[in-house]
This record gives structure tokens, C-alpha cells and sequence, in this order.
């Protein structure tokens, strides 16, 4: 609580706004008469925006509400990030700390491997997978954790290689405690706020990502949609209405703008010497 | 120097080879294959076809096969664009995806730097804050979301410029595309720039130099810039690689004949050469820009050239 009161009054209004937004996801949906795939014949290009009409911000083409829409793509938008952050999270911490901690020549194989894996094109690879193996909702996830994990990864592995050199892993190490124990209990509550800090940055490019990938037709599928999709849906049909177009690309930017000042402003909380 | 380049170009040819191998048992472990239609095809047809590929060998077989023909440059017969040979293809396309890339980047390093100039100029003025907010803005904003609302904007409500198309030398084609795919870069560039710029200015020789008297856009654009430029240098390592992608989606939504809008069809298509030519260039274009990168680090900082 202490660290939300040191954030500015920006990151505190981006952190407020985002909660909405999350919570206008969960129950914008559930409480709208109309469902994220439910077509309304009589309301097929029913003009924005009025709180009169049936639907508030008018139906796309095809008679959709799209204010449900925009929710229902927030819903699986927000939930990739989450998850796919968590997946990069999982695997480049527990990397980055094996190789910083045991350094050597460890360390020096895991971020070769590393370094072969950088200089992969792998959204190419990601844009491969996915219109081979078709829509698999998991298959994204697993894709986009293995394209972002390893920024984290080398991240980890340099506080790491620094952490394990100070005293209280000697004194840790003195104590008699076990190599597994010491990386458990001492190097990894270190890396805490490198770690939320960066999170919160990945956050919003493993958003990106996912709806670049469904923007492009190899994301999502219906009857699931996310911003990727609705905002490929609404250039196809900028010529008759620009609405479709324009509600899921505000929500987008909103929810990017807001994680990016929260991430900001932790990094200058968190990370004094970057504090400027 | 020419050490550097060497070893890059030796260990670039294991990190393309893992590329080639890991893509092309991918795509095969796939289902559907390049001759899957929506009417079958009569059994006689699709064996001579599959024998004219060599689909009909042994996976280990067709793999060899490939590597040797790419160890003689010639990476196969196009499977969607008959008589084409994927070399061909990506001889098309190239200059296409090179020219809008090109232009992107060149168009985002200068607008980049000079707001990144700009906003140093007073920092935590209103300009720069207003500058920051701005960029901040559009690192929010991805070309898919830029691209279809400049179309929108300037194709189909003023009118200015065509909202597609491609036709050699025909600069107003360029305009939007150029655009969309820059704007984010601009973005990341100005805000990079402007904070090692920042971090530059804060350094005791800088404080010698005005000290001196010197001009402030002297200090600035003399002095601060070589330092401040080195993060900004490997950054554009990935932004070539961001350009790349980007240009996938640019293509697509303006009906640009480069190589990204082929890509997406020829994953789709099970088009395997094609794909495989393709990322295959990808990567060594990326390889390539790292090097660049290591390069102009070199040239920048003479403590880097030992390394």
C-alpha cells in the first residue's frame, strides 16, 4: 500500500481506470441483453451513439452490439496478457536465475542459447505455428511466452550474477543452507521488483502480439474475439460505419496506455537508480 | 573489425541453419498439405503431383534434398505459384518490402531524433512533457491500429491520398504506408534517444564544454550526440527486425506486393518452399542488422572494438 501512495497521481489514475476496465469486462457482457456473438436484425446499423437506443454504441454489420463486443474482446485481450506474461514470467525467471546463480560455464551454454534464440525472426515463427496448427487457444499462449520470455530471462540472470556476489548469500551459505534453498529464499525475493516492474511492461506487448496475430486472421476465432479481430473487423467496414473500428482501438490504447504508466512509474518506484 | 564480421558470419550460418530445420519439420508435422483443395483431386493426379514435388520421399530424404539445393541457391519450386521457383518470388518482392522499410526507418531515425533534440532542449518543460506524452501515445498505438485509421482519415474522408495500391515511382503510394509503419518507431526512438540524451547531458565533459562557452546546440548536437546515440544503435537492431513484422501487416492492408503480404497466404496455403525462402530471409536480415549494430557500435565507442 506504501508503494501505491509513492506512485504518482498519473499511475494512480491508470491503475483505477484499468480496474474499471477489467470489472466493465467481467460484467458489461453479463449484464447487457445481448451476448458477444447475438445478432439483432432490426438494429444492423443502428447509429452511435445514443443511450436511447437499443444498443448504446450501435451494431456492427452484422447486428452485433458493440459495446458488448469491445467487452468480450477485453475479456480474452486481458486474459492472454495475464496468462501469456505469467508464461514468460515462469519460464525466463527460473532460466535467468539457474544461469546467474550457478554462473560459469552453465551459465555461459544457457545464454548462448539465448543469444541463437534472439537472433530468430520469431514472430515469423509464431505466424508459422499458428496458421499451421490452427486457432489453438493454448498454442498461443505457449507461442507467446516463448517469444517474450527471454528479455526476462537476461534480465533475471544480470541481477542474479550481481545478487549472488553480496554478503548475505555468504552468510546464507555459511549458515549451511542448500544451493536450492539459498536461490528460494534470498536471491529470489530479491528479484521481486526487477521482475514486477518488468511484468508490468510485458503486460501490454503480450497484448500487443496476441492482436497483431488475430489482426492478421490466425488469432482468436469465433465465436471468441479480442481486439486484434474486432479491429480487423472494423477496417473492413470503415467505408459503411467507422464505430466497429474505433471502440475496440480506444480500448486498446486505453488499456496499453494505462499498463505502460503503471509500469513506468513502478520502474522509477521500484528502481532507484533509474529514478530521474 | 574484419574478425567480427567473420565470426558473426560463422556463427550466423548454425543460427540460420536451426532456423531452416526447425521451420521445416514444423510445417511438416503440420496437417493439411499443399494440394489439399476443396474438390479432391483424382488419387492419379495427386500421386504425379507429390512425385513432382518429391512429397512422396522419406521426410530425412526431402530435407537433404532441400539443403542442397539452397547450398546451390535455389530454394525449390513454389507450390502455390506454379512454374515459380521460390527465388524468383522473393526477387519480386523484395525490393518492395526493402523500399517501404527502408524509407520507414530512415523517416523514423530523423523524426525521432529531432524530438528526442527537442524535448531535451528544457527537460521537464511543457514541451517535453507534452512531447513524452505524445510518443508515449504512440508506442500504444501499433501500425495495425495506425494503418487502417490514416486510411481512414486521409484516403476515404479528405480524400488526399489513395487508400491502397502499388505502382513503381508513384510517390503518393508510399505516403501512408511509410507512415503507418513508422509512427510507432518514432515513438520508441524519440523516447530512447531523449533519455540517454538526458543521461549524456548530466556528464562532467558536458559541463567542461559549456564551461567553454560553446553554444548549446553545439554541446548538444557535437558533444552529447555520439555517447547518447549507442543505446539508440542496438535498439535498432530489433526495430529492424519490428520493421520487418510490421511491414506483414502494412502490405496486407494497403495491397502492397511485397514479400510480408506473401508470407501470411503461404503459411496458410501450406505453400512449405515458400514459407521456408522466406523466413529464411527474415533471419538473415535480422543476423545482418545485429551486425550492423556491432558495427556501428565499434565505430562509435573505441572501447567496444577490442570485444
Amino acid at each position: 500500500m506504501s508503494l501505491l501512495r509513492r506512485l504518482p497521481r498519473s499511475a494512480q489514475l491508470a491503475l483505477l481506470l484499468l480496474m474499471l476496465l477489467a470489472l466493465a469486462a467481467m460484467l458489461v457482457p453479463l449484464l447487457s441483453p445481448y451476448a458477444c456473438d447475438q445478432i439483432d436484425f432490426g438494429g444492423v446499423w443502428s447509429a452511435p451513439p445514443g443511450l436511447q437506443a437499443a444498443h448504446w454504441l450501435g451494431t456492427d454489420s452484422l447486428g452485433r452490439d458493440l459495446l458488448v463486443r469491445g467487452f468480450c474482446g477485453a475479456r480474452v485481450s486481458l486474459l492472454v496478457g495475464l496468462v501469456g506474461t505469467l508464461v514468460a514470467l515462469l519460464i525466463g525467471v527460473s532460466y535467468g536465475a539457474l544461469a546467474g546463480y550457478f554462473a560459469g560455464r552453465l551459465d555461459a551454454l544457457m545464454m548462448r542459447v539465448v543469444d541463437v534464440l534472439y537472433a530468430l525472426p520469431f514472430m515469423f515463427l509464431v505466424i508459422v505455428l499458428m496458421a499451421l496448427f490452427g486457432r489453438h487457444f493454448l498454442l498461443l499462449f505457449v507461442a507467446l511466452g516463448a517469444v517474450l520470455w527471454l528479455d526476462m530471462a537476461r534480465l533475471v540472470r544480470g541481477q542474479t550474477l550481481a545478487l549472488r556476489e553480496r554478503e548475505f548469500v555468504a552468510a546464507a551459505r555459511l549458515a549451511g543452507l542448500s544451493e536450492l534453498q539459498i536461490l528460494r529464499r534470498h536471491i529470489l525475493p530479491n528479484l521481486a521488483g526487477v521482475v514486477i516492474v518488468y511484468a508490468t511492461l510485458t503486460v501490454p506487448q503480450v497484448i500487443l502480439v496476441e492482436s497483431f496475430i488475430s489482426f492478421l486472421g490466425l488469432g482468436v476465432q469465433e465465436p471468441l474475439t479480442s481486439w486484434g479481430v474486432l479491429i480487423n473487423d472494423g477496417a473492413r467496414e470503415m467505408q459503411s460505419s467507422i464505430w466497429p473500428l474505433l471502440i475496440p482501438c480506444l480500448l486498446l490504447l486505453l488499456t496499453l496506455l494505462c499498463l505502460n504508466l503503471i509500469g513506468e512509474a513502478l520502474r522509477a518506484a521500484l528502481e532507484p537508480q533509474v529514478r530521474r | 573489425m574484419l574478425n567480427l564480421v567473420l565470426r558473426r558470419l560463422l556463427t550466423g550460418i548454425p543460427t540460420l541453419l536451426l532456423l531452416l530445420t526447425l521451420c521445416f519439420f514444423l510445417m511438416r508435422l503440420a496437417p493439411g498439405g499443399p494440394f489439399d483443395r476443396e474438390r479432391s483431386l483424382p488419387p492419379a493426379v495427386e500421386t504425379a503431383l507429390r512425385a513432382e514435388y518429391h512429397l512422396d520421399e522419406s521426410l530425412w530424404q526431402q530435407y537433404r534434398r532441400y539443403l542442397g539445393g539452397i547450398a546451390q541457391g535455389d530454394f525449390g519450386p513454389s507450390f502455390q505459384y506454379e512454374g515459380y521457383r521460390v527465388q524468383e518470388l522473393i526477387a519480386a518482392g523484395l525490393p518492395v518490402s526493402l523500399q517501404l522499410g527502408g524509407a520507414a526507418l530512415l523517416l523514423a531515425l530523423l523524426a525521432g531524433g529531432a524530438l528526442a533534440v527537442l524535448a531535451v532542449r528544457k527537460p521537464g518543460g511543457p514541451l517535453d512533457r507534452a512531447l513524452m506524452s505524445l510518443t508515449l501515445l504512440g508506442i500504444c498505438l501499433p501500425n495495425y491500429v495506425v494503418a487502417p485509421l490514416l486510411v481512414l482519415l486521409f484516403a476515404l474522408t479528405l480524400g488526399w491520398l489513395p487508400a491502397g495500391g502499388w505502382q513503381p515511382g508513384q510517390w503518393r503510394d508510399l505516403v501512408l504506408p511509410v507512415a503507418a509503419l513508422a509512427l510507432p518507431q518514432i515513438a520508441y526512438i524519440a523516447r530512447i534517444l531523449r533519455s540517454s540524451l538526458l543521461e549524456t547531458l548530466a556528464a562532467p565533459y558536458i559541463r567542461a564544454a559549456r564551461a567553454r562557452g560553446l553554444s548549446e546546440s553545439r554541446v548538444l548536437l557535437v558533444h552529447a550526440i555520439k555517447p547518447a546515440l549507442l543505446p539508440l544503435i542496438s535498439y535498432l537492431g530489433p526495430a529492424a527486425a519490428a520493421l520487418l513484422t510490421g511491414s506483414v501487416v502494412i502490405e496486407q492492408v494497403f495491397g502492397i506486393p511485397g514479400l510480408g503480404r506473401y508470407f501470411v497466404q503461404a503459411a496458410l496455403n501450406r505453400d512449405y518452399t515458400l514459407v521456408l525462402g522466406v523466413v529464411t530471409l527474415y533471419g538473415a536480415l535480422v543476423l545482418l542488422c545485429n551486425l550492423l549494430v556491432d558495427l556501428a557500435y565499434g565505430a562509435l565507442d573505441p572501447r567496444q572494438r577490442a570485444a
